[in-house]
């Protein structure tokens, strides 16, 4: 009966869509996020992608590198011509061009973008992915609710909220590394161990009721079907190549299939970004990685009507200098910085702010300050703005201290 | 394994391995014999074990029986080194029969340059943060190796932190500047992040939440917290040291004991000289409370940075550890010592039958129970998979091994930063962690290099081969039950499944509370 079912939920949203097309805005967010809450999916660009050789370039100027420009379906946008493929399907979210933040420091412009927060004194504040695991807990039993896939160095933490809404992570994406015992272990060795291990467990009086209720969870997560949505072996080999044959592009495709599976936030990384040397030929060869497999995540996300309840956020700690220094690299750059936003209910095929072309101007044209992203996703996934966090000593901690980018939703 | 070299290295093996399983009694190291621990604090010990004792009895509680010894070596072996007490250690605290054995062994262990490194990271975790900050400014490994030498030489708690506060120069040549220079942010010292440490670190006192408003329980206004941090205004990291960017700046306000803050002097150094007076209390009390914690994993006022003032009721065994702390000479060693030889120390985990659990820890009237650190945890495991000790005599790569595969660990297990002494939920992250990543099973699986297949090797029979891993890995033997259930499994075992039924029990017992929870 489950196609059926399928089918009928599927026209039913349809229907409420069309319906609400006709009602203002705000209403069908509301709508649907009662509905089912919303996912949330960052892709990484570690180490501070040059907005110039990304999203915001400026060929055949004095700033603007080797890199030429390619056109998108969004009339007017273009984007570096290191991405031709994601020039195809960049139209699904909106540029921003003007990210602006205070912070030049790796770490701390990690923390800045990943929470809308900046570091200071010992509250650690929680990432976009943990509130949204916090406020909308997902269901799904068997799966962890928040995931990091590949090797980020400051991956998405629970913060204040504590260290069971870190992101779980993945270091080697395709694989289930610790969510199964090593292949060299027989699975009669496993059972001996379990055996021996509820056995000793007995004789420990003072053993605290949590370490129990951890270990069951990770032995029901180590039977759990669900899974599956980490390892490629049932997609088949078209898609996979598509996505690429690398760690970052299997990153995609599994944070594609925990996403169908229910999971709240996936954050993807890929690294190589920080190109103080050598900058042109480090981000022609991230983008052979990013193109393929950023434009075939969005592709197949569209294509299986995941972006309607998945917010994708596109994005590094900050930019790069207009200026290309003595060693053909370009350096950290906070202001005016760019990032792809979209998905759950932000509009897509929108430009927001403008840098300066001759590089003169450090401050863009309409900034958009980090905490604003920040309040942006946190909106479209249905989180009151003006909620307070409870710290574990009671200090109440504003979710968000950005105001939502109206143009977006 | 070919035949000749096979052979070789299992004479060998015989040969270290005798002495570990009890064919040769091992010589202590001449470190150990040669002093008897010094009484020292002995009547402060006395004293907490009384004020203790009064709360008791006022509430009407029984507190839970004294501890086997082994119990606690291994609860003191975890604080000041970070890992299990290795099986050689084990042999050799118990070949010590005299009376006093613990006083002896806390004493030979604060003579162990592992816990001197161990402690520093410790202090430099709630003094600087975790984070690796700006490298070009900030050399914090410099800062810990500073700080453990000035715990090797037993230096004054008091002037080190003194130093730390006031010193100019530049941070590769004088590391204890490398507490300023953590906090640089776009090339400037950022005064906020500073005060709030020293406060916090030193004070005992959360101030900053009065960075943005004021502190909700207590008495710290913004512009207090301002006053504070204007001691560390204007600075700058030049090429030439710490430099003070504006004339002028620097004139800080202290929010409290004003008449302790001398008229003269750098601003640093005046701040170091209010923060450390012997006037103000605050200092000892939260160097206690944060050692207590060390010691116990729990602090004894929690959080361990937001101590309540001097004098407030149900903290008394603050006040008379603080007095003995400052009144001879902010020795973090004697502190140490003390609180090892409390009473409250020395209580086993076990509730009495009945009794309510939350309110005997809240009380210290029976050991707490809490979830090892990532670092203790992997500490624990590596220093389990060996028979002899790691420390400085193993060698390099052994040691090279434990600091990488520690680092790495420690980051997927998750880190808590500098905040390690607020506790935090296992997680399952961390059970899955333990049960499926690669190296508990190299660590733990038999083979020529780790403990199990020494054991194996070695140890005899069943039963010994038994005991030695439940002492490598929980530091107790096994229960009548547990040689009921288990030897059988042994018994029937020849030579190389006996050594992966040894590492499938090492696995089951460092995948139990009993390993990765303190107790």
């Amino acid at each position: 009966m489950e196609p059926l079912s399928l089918k009928l939920s599927r026209r039913s949203l349809l229907s409420a869509a069309a319906a609400a097309a006709l009602l203002p805005r705000g209403v069908l967010g509301a709508a649907v996020g009662a509905a089912a809450p919303k996912s949330l999916l960052v892709i990484w660009l570690e180490g501070g992608p040059s907005q110039l050789e990304t999203w915001d370039p400026h060929p055949g100027t004095r700033i603007g590198g080797q890199v030429g420009s390619v056109k998108t379906r969004v009339p007017g946008l273009e984007i570096a011509g290191l991405y031709p493929r994601v020039a195809e399907q960049v139209h699904h979210l909106s540029v921003i061009r003007s990210l602006v933040s205070k912070e030049g420091d790796h770490e701390r412009g990690t923390y800045a973008v990943k929470t809308g927060h900046r570091p200071e004194g010992a509250t650690v504040h929680p990432s976009l992915g943990a509130i949204a695991c916090h406020e909308a807990p997902m269901v799904e039993r068997g799966l962890p609710a928040h995931v990091s896939l590949g090797k980020g160095q400051w991956p998405a933490r629970g913060g204040f909220l504590g260290p069971s809404l870190d992101a779980f992570r993945i270091a080697a994406p395709g694989t289930l590394e610790n969510l199964a015992p090593p292949a060299a272990v027989p699975s009669q060795r496993q059972a001996r161990r379990l055996e021996a291990l509820h056995a000793v467990e007995e004789g420990f009086r003072p053993a605290p009721a949590r370490h129990r209720e951890v270990v069951d969870g990770a032995l029901a997560m180590m039977g759990s079907s669900k899974t599956r949505a980490f390892v490629l072996d049932d997609e088949p080999r078209s898609v996979r190549a598509a996505y690429g044959d690398h760690p970052f592009g299997r990153g995609c495709l599994v944070a594609r299939r925990l996403l169908e599976a229910g999971a709240r936030a996936v954050e993807v990384t890929l690294g190589g970004f920080d190109s103080h040397a050598a900058n042109h030929e480090a981000h022609r060869e991230a983008a052979q990685v990013l193109d393929p497999a950023l434009s075939t995540l969005l592709s197949e996300l569209a294509a299986r009507d995941l972006l309607r309840t998945t917010v994708v956020l596109v994005t590094g700690e900050f930019g790069r200098t207009p200026v290309i220094n003595v060693a053909g690299g370009r350096d950290h750059w906070p202001t005016g910085f760019s990032c792809l936003l979209g998905g759950g209910g932000i509009a897509g095929g929108r430009v927001i702010g403008q840098t300066d072309p001759s590089g003169a101007k450090a401050d863009p044209a309409s900034a958009v300050p980090v905490e604003d992203v920040a309040a942006t996703v946190l909106a479209a996934l249905g989180v009151n703005l003006r909620l307070e966090l409870d710290t574990p000593e009671g200090r109440p901690i504003p979710v968000t201290k950005g105001t939502p980018i109206r143009r977006l939703l | 394994m070919t035949g000749g070299r096979g052979l070789a290295a299992v004479a060998l093996l015989v040969l270290v391995g005798g002495a570990i399983f009890g064919a040769v009694r091992p010589t202590p190291r001449p470190w150990l014999a040669r002093r008897d621990p010094p009484p020292a604090g002995a009547p402060a010990a006395k004293a907490v074990d009384e004020l203790l004792a009064a709360r008791w009895a006022e509430s009407g509680i029984s507190p839970a029986r004294e501890a086997e010894d082994l119990a606690v070596l291994r609860r003191l072996t975890l604080a000041l080194t970070g890992t299990v007490p290795s099986l050689e250690e084990i042999r050799r605290f118990e070949a010590d029969a005299a009376p006093g054995r613990l006083e002896r062994w806390t004493g030979a262990l604060l003579e162990d340059p592992r816990s001197h490194r161990y402690l520093a990271e410790r202090l430099a975790r709630a003094m600087a943060g975790s984070h690796l900050g700006v490298f070009l400014v900030y050399r914090r490994d410099l800062l810990v190796d500073w700080t453990a030498e000035r715990l090797a030489r037993r230096q004054p708690f008091d002037a080190t932190v003194r130093e730390m506060v006031s010193s100019e120069g530049l941070w590769t040549g004088a590391p204890q500047v490398n507490f300023v220079t953590s906090a640089v942010v776009d090339g400037q010292v950022d005064a906020d992040q500073l005060a709030a440490r020293t406060a916090r670190a030193f004070l005992g006192v959360r101030m900053d939440c009065a960075q943005c408003h004021d502190h909700p329980f207590a008495d710290w206004k913004q512009t207090q917290f301002q006053g504070l941090a204007e001691f560390y205004g204007g600075l700058k990291p030049s090429p030439l040291g710490l430099e003070r960017k504006a004339p002028g700046a620097g004139d800080g306000e202290v929010p409290f004991g004003t008449n302790w803050l001398p008229g003269k002097g750098r601003p640093r150094e005046r701040l170091a000289a209010w923060l450390t007076d012997p006037r103000n209390p605050h200092f000892a009390r939260a160097t206690v409370n944060r050692v207590w914690g060390l010691m116990f994993g729990r602090p004894f006022a929690e959080p361990v940075d937001d101590v309540p003032p001097a004098g407030t009721p149900g903290t008394e065994v603050l006040d008379v550890l603080a007095q003995d702390f400052a009144r001879h000479g902010h020795d973090l060693r004697r502190l140490v010592v003390t609180i090892a030889s409390t009473g409250a120390f020395r209580l086993s985990s076990e509730v009495p039958e009945n009794a309510p659990r939350g309110t005997l820890e809240k009380a210290w009237a029976v050991f707490p129970v809490t979830p090892l650190r990532p670092e203790q945890l992997i500490g624990g495991l590596l220093q389990a998979g060996s028979v002899r000790t790691i420390d400085r005599d193993s060698d390099l790569a052994t040691r090279a091994i434990r600091v990488l595969r520690e680092k790495s660990f420690v980051t997927e297990y998750g880190d808590p930063g500098p905040d390690e002494l607020s506790e935090r939920p296992a997680t399952v992250a961390q059970a899955l962690l333990r049960m499926n990543h690669r190296l508990p099973g190299e660590v733990l699986d038999a083979n020529p290099f780790t403990s199990t297949g020494r054991i194996s090797l070695i140890a005899g029979d069943a039963s010994r081969a038994l005991e030695a891993v439940w002492l490598a890995l929980v530091t107790r033997r096994p229960t009548e039950k547990e040689r009921e259930r288990f030897l059988p499994w042994l018994a029937s075992a020849r030579w190389e499944e006996r050594g992966r039924v040894l590492g499938d029990l090492a696995w089951a017992l460092f995948n139990s509370a009993e390993f990765s929870w303190n107790h």
